[in-house]
């Protein structure tokens, strides 16, 4: 048995199949293991080794040829029993498993392969990419899943052309042996770029399909039972938490990542410099601020999972903007506002608190991807009501109220109760003297309010002290804050924050601590707030006559609540870098795809529908239009002169047609030169149609004729057209009868 | 002597199709192309989507996709996937599920374009005889411009000699350039043989699902009685009596026979210059050989007298082989097999037309057999001998055994 081909291009031998579909299994174990960059799970380690193993064993198939097969046949329970290890000695189910999927791979992409064995790559590469997608919702996933669907449809195309020409016969001696350079030009020489093209644009179709499927797939959620998507992914960090020691704020303020993206359905409300509070602290205690187990006390969360918040505030006005918060993993799992709402809807249903008392909302846990929520009728003047607050010091002055801390909490700690926590001052006399020689200095012993206190006191710090990152403290045995009041040194925001929280506690004034972000740039190109990890920042919020107001005692901010709120329309800091045009793409993915939900598909199917129907209706009302022009046209009365102009007119267009379709040959063959040679086009078509008629035999006259306009000497184009006129008739005539 | 001989003169195509019974090659349903390309536009429907839409879910006649083992885990992968997709309503998931399910269109529309405008027929290379080896092929052609095809396999089966196998194509296959499988069949059985191309399938392009179109390429074949070795006894059958029938054929006598177009290789010697300045053409003189005396043969199967299906056999074997030894050497008048029109065998054809006689040849209950009525002297009759024997009789002498 053999075959035959009568005609054809060079290809591919059967052994440059094999190097190419060796090559191409690769490049697919390369981009699944790349996962790993998504990872914190020893990638260091890991990645460079199975990159280093994968493009060795790539550029030098013969090499795992000549390790004992033994060796392969080992290393899947070699594995299983190193994944084991690490399980036992880490503890990290999903990071063990993610590395022994790296390993799998590695060993897969290394060793020798059969097809069971390709498959097997291909999966399991699909399987570290979905995983990586799920757990980070990167954008790098829809880079990456694109790049490993066309190395793997290669790859696939690959396996079946080599079983369909080797069959069950074992891989051809001496195909290990590879010349890259060589494959390289052979691949060249035999590649069509038509085929190429053609393959492109399947790709391209691929893609539009799988974008039309991904918004057409009915959606319907069912419980969230799955529990491997709740694995907790160990590259998720905490940057603002319930305890903040000093430094900490700064330390986030070094990392010039993406904390939040916020969308406001009217940009003009937002003020130039937003607060967006996360995180309330009370307590004060050497260095160290916390939020009191008191101040949680409200920290309750729903068994079932919450989709909706509902805030202080009893309802949103109709003329407020409706917020939509983008939260980056890792920031925290408080979640920032700029003051008291009417409601948050979460996208996705989780365990979520909502502390009433500092107006705080916070997820159980932190979330381990970009997390987006909504709020409606929040306010900005960062100002709350608490008309408690005055009634509950009292009481717990006099130990009315009952234990309000945690038991066994505070072990170590002073017991100092909520809400006395928000008058607490460093204890000891060496403090007070200082305390009350700089509280003298600012009030100058007058009688006065709360604001006027706030403004007199970041008038003095202001005086006194220098705004820098880098601060130095004096050595002594009192507080830290009390000795940097006194040292006169630079410091930063949480230096100025707690000096001013001891200030005003020892002036009598409650004050609380508040950590969260402040300012932002807004995205040129899809125009949403862009607030980073540098905008990292601590102020105060001050007591008085049962409101709290924002202070923020940082020298060049703003002073109180009160003047931010007279401050609005859009700052003069827009963001056209290359970083924020990345950013908006980034914000698009997570917008468009991430986001998309049954809710939106129904909104994009409404809005199609909307669309077509406006268009269509459109359309109509065109045609309409038209006929009723042409209508009066038509009715407008044809005297003589306007039957002839257009009768002529007519008459010219027809004339010309006629002249266009006898002797378009000709025009073909003046304007584009023996090039194209339509003669030979022509006659090739007239013994296509004439073959079809059943007739084709050379001794015909006809066909005869148009053989040698087709393969002859050329001759004139004139005398073409008559060939081609009784071939026309020919034609007619034998369609007629048949 | 024994002789076992070959015919090297029946070059003629023997193939039939769908018309077996004439005894005469067919070149009409045998050289149909089948397959998607293998009608013109004017004969093929006009495009419906309807009746595409529900190709779709209702596959044409004798045609089947099914998973692979690859293509088994692709869905099972998708089904996991959709299951966690739904599960968790991670559009990430989703995403990916997306993509699996575009991959599963896109190796659909890419099988459909493979198979595009690709037309495929059975060929066959007589002749076909009991036990020798006979070519028989698959020719397939791309009737596409740009694209090539990958990958086809054709299942084949020849039925009465239960041989059924897959040939495969293994290179590609250009847009507009036709290719030709080539299989051996080695026939088990006189008659008719029909040989059929099952399906035509496809793996490409991922190699998730098998693709296989059912075709009606067939073709029916006469497969001609087995050559055996015979005995020549006695002198009869090599002696020239003097009521054999002298025959005048083409040869290398003296006497002129014909006169013919020339053809490449023939002597210049040959040509007839006088006539050929007539009529403008090269003609040449064709001798007649040295006369020799020849054979009748008749073959009678009567049922009664050939009552063991081996020996009928052996019959039809020994009658082939002898009219084929005899043709060669020049000495075959004719032949006959029962009463049907007697056969003068002077060209090859003549002597075909008699081994499909032979090839369909079956003992008849309702036969008698002739007796004196036939009014050739030198002819060679058949009988059984013994249990599984038969010999070829002369006259009162018998000419050959086998």
């Amino acid at each position: 048995m053999h075959d035959s081909v009568a005609r054809s291009r060079p290809g591919l031998s059967l052994e440059e199949l094999h190097q190419l579909k060796w090559a191409l299994g690769s490049l697919v174990a390369l981009v699944g293991v790349a996962s790993a960059l998504f990872f914190d799970i020893g990638g260091r380690v890991l990645l460079p080794f199975a990159a280093m193993a994968i493009i060795g064993a790539m550029l030098r198939p013969d090499l795992p040829l000549r390790v004992p097969p033994v060796v392969w046949r080992l290393a899947f329970p070699g594995l299983v029993a190193f994944v084991g290890l690490d399980i036992a000695l880490n503890g990290e189910i999903l990071a063990a498993l993610v590395r022994l999927n790296i390993l799998l791979v590695t060993v897969r992409a290394v060793a020798p392969r059969r097809q069971r064995d390709d498959l097997q790559l291909i999966v399991l590469s699909l399987f570290l990419i979905v995983v990586a997608g799920v757990l980070t919702v990167s954008i790098g996933f829809a880079l990456q899943i694109l790049l490993f669907t066309a190395c793997s449809l290669g790859f696939l195309v690959a396996i079946t052309l080599v079983e369909s020409s080797e069959g069950s016969a074992p891989p051809p001696v001496g195909w290990s042996e590879v010349s890259w350079p060589r494959l390289m030009r052979r691949l060249l020489a035999v590649t069509d770029w038509r085929l190429i093209g053609f393959a492109g644009a399947l790709f391209a179709l691929v893609v539009a399909l799988s974008s039309v499927l991904f918004l057409t797939i009915p959606r319907f959620q069912l419980e969230n039972s799955l529990g491997f998507l709740n694995l907790r992914n160990k590259r998720s960090l905490t940057g603002f938490s319930d305890t903040v020691r000093f430094g900490d704020v700064t330390n986030i303020q070094q990392d010039n990542s993406m904390a939040l993206r916020v969308e406001v359905s009217d940009p003009s409300v937002v003020p130039a410099e937003p607060y967006w509070r996360m995180v309330v602290l009370d307590a004060y205690e050497d260095g160290v601020y916390r939020a009191s187990g008191g101040l949680r006390r409200g920290e309750r969360y729903a068994r079932g999972n919450e989709s909706i918040v509902e805030g202080l505030r009893r309802e949103a006005r109709d003329d407020e903007p409706v917020w939509t918060f983008y939260l980056e993993a890792g920031v925290s799992r408080y979640l920032p506002l700029t003051g008291p709402f009417a409601r948050i809807l979460l996208r996705d249903r989780l365990p979520v608190g909502f502390l009433r008392r500092v107006g705080v909302v916070a997820l159980r846990d932190e979330p381990q991807t970009m997390f987006a929520y909504r709020v409606e009728g929040m306010d900005l003047r960062g100002e709350f009501p608490d008309p408690f607050l005055p009634e509950l010091i009292r009481r717990a002055e006099r130990r009315e109220v009952e234990e309000l801390e945690l038991p066994g909490e505070e072990d170590g700690i002073p017991l100092v109760r909520y809400p006395l926590t928000l008058l607490q001052v460093p204890a000891g006399e060496e403090n007070r003297a200082v305390l009350d020689r700089i509280v003298l200095q600012i009030s100058g012993n007058e009688a006065i309010g709360a604001r006027e206190f706030a403004r007199r006191a970041v008038d003095y710090l202001d005086t006194h002290h220098r705004y820098s990152l880098v601060s130095s403290l004096p050595p002594g045995d009192a507080d830290p804050l009390v000795r940097w009041l006194a040292s006169g040194g630079a410091g930063h925001c949480e230096y100025f924050a707690g000096a001013f929280t001891v200030l005003a506690r020892h002036a009598g004034f409650p004050v609380r601590i508040v950590t969260g972000f402040k300012g932002g740039t807004w995205n040129a190109f899809e125009n949403y707030f862009m607030v980073r990890n540098a905008d990292a920042h601590a102020w105060c919020e001050m007591y008085d006559n049962g409101v709290w107001f924002r202070v923020d005692p940082t020298p060049g901010a703003e002073l109180t609540a009160a003047i931010l709120a007279g401050s609005t329309g859009q700052p003069a800091q827009v963001d056209r870098s290359w970083r924020a045009r990345m950013d908006s793409v980034r914000v698009m993915w997570y917008r468009r795809i991430v986001s998309f939900d049954q809710r939106t598909q129904s909104e994009v199917i409404e809005t199609v529908r909307h669309l077509t129907r406006a268009q269509g209706h459109q359309l109509l009302e065109g045609l309409r239009s038209a006929a009723g022009r042409l209508h009066q046209w038509l009715m407008r009365p044809w005297d003589f002169g306007r039957l002839a102009s257009w009768g002529s007119a007519l008459g010219a267009i027809t004339i010309c047609l006629w002249f266009f379709l006898r002797y378009r040959v000709l025009l073909v063959w003046t304007s584009t030169g023996r090039r194209l040679d339509p003669v030979r086009r022509q006659a090739g078509k007239w013994l296509v149609r004439l073959r079809s008629e059943g007739l084709s035999q050379t001794d015909d006259p006809t066909v005869a004729e148009l053989l040698r306009l087709r393969f002859g000497a050329s001759g004139s184009p004139l005398a073409a057209l008559t060939v081609f006129d009784r071939a026309r008739r020919e034609w007619q005539g034998r369609k007629r009868r048949r | 002597m024994t002789t076992v001989a070959t015919v090297q003169a029946t070059a003629a195509l023997r193939a039939v199709g769908g018309a077996a019974e004439s005894g005469r090659p067919s070149h009409g349903a045998g050289e149909e192309w089948f397959g998607p390309g293998g009608r013109t536009r004017r004969q093929r429907p006009p495009f419906r989507w309807s009746r595409f839409l529900w190709s779709l879910i209702i596959p044409p006649k004798g045609h089947r996709i099914l998973p692979t083992a690859p293509g088994v885990v692709l869905i099972a992968l998708a089904l996991a996937i959709g299951t966690a997709a739904y599960n968790t309503g991670s559009n990430i998931l989703f995403i990916t599920l997306s993509l699996l399910l575009a991959c599963l269109i896109l190796s659909g529309v890419l099988s459909a374009t493979n198979f595009a405008r690709v037309a495929w027929r059975l060929t066959a290379t007589p002749p076909f005889r009991v036990g020798q080896d006979a070519i028989l092929a698959v020719e397939v052609r791309n009737g596409k411009r740009v694209l090539p095809t990958y990958a086809l396999w054709f299942d084949v089966a020849a039925r009465h000699t239960e041989d059924d196998r897959r040939l495969v194509l293994r290179q590609r296959l250009e847009p507009g350039a036709t290719a030709r499988v080539e299989w051996t069949l080695r026939p088990a059985r006189r008659g008719r043989e029909t040989v059929d191309v099952v399906a035509v399938g496809s793996l490409f392009p991922f190699g998730f699902l098998q693709k296989s179109l059912g075709t009606d390429a067939r073709r029916e074949l006469l497969v001609w009685p087995e050559r055996v070795a015979y005995h020549f006894v006695g002198a009869a059958a090599t002696r020239r009596p003097a009521d054999l029938q002298p025959v005048r054929r083409p040869g290398m006598g003296t006497d002129l026979l014909a006169l013919r177009k020339y053809q490449a290789g023939d002597s210049h010697r040959l040509i007839h210059w006088k006539a050929s300045a007539r009529v403008r053409q090269l003609l040449v003189r064709q001798l007649a050989s040295e006369s020799v005396a020849a054979f009748w043969l008749l073959v009678e199967t009567p049922a009664a007298a050939w009552p063991r299906a081996m020996q009928f056999e052996r019959l039809c074997s020994l009658a082939a082989s002898l009219a084929e030894d005899l043709f060669r050497e020049g000495r075959l008048s004719g032949a006959a097999v029962n009463d049907s029109p007697p056969i003068a065998v002077r060209r090859v054809r003549d002597l075909e037309t008699f081994l499909d006689r032979l090839a369909t040849l079956e003992p008849r209950s309702d036969y008698r057999p002739i007796v004196g009525r036939w009014p050739h002297p030198a002819t060679i009759t058949f009988e059984p001998e013994g249990e599984r024997g038969v010999r070829a009789r002369l006259g009162s002498e018998i000419a050959a055994r086998a």
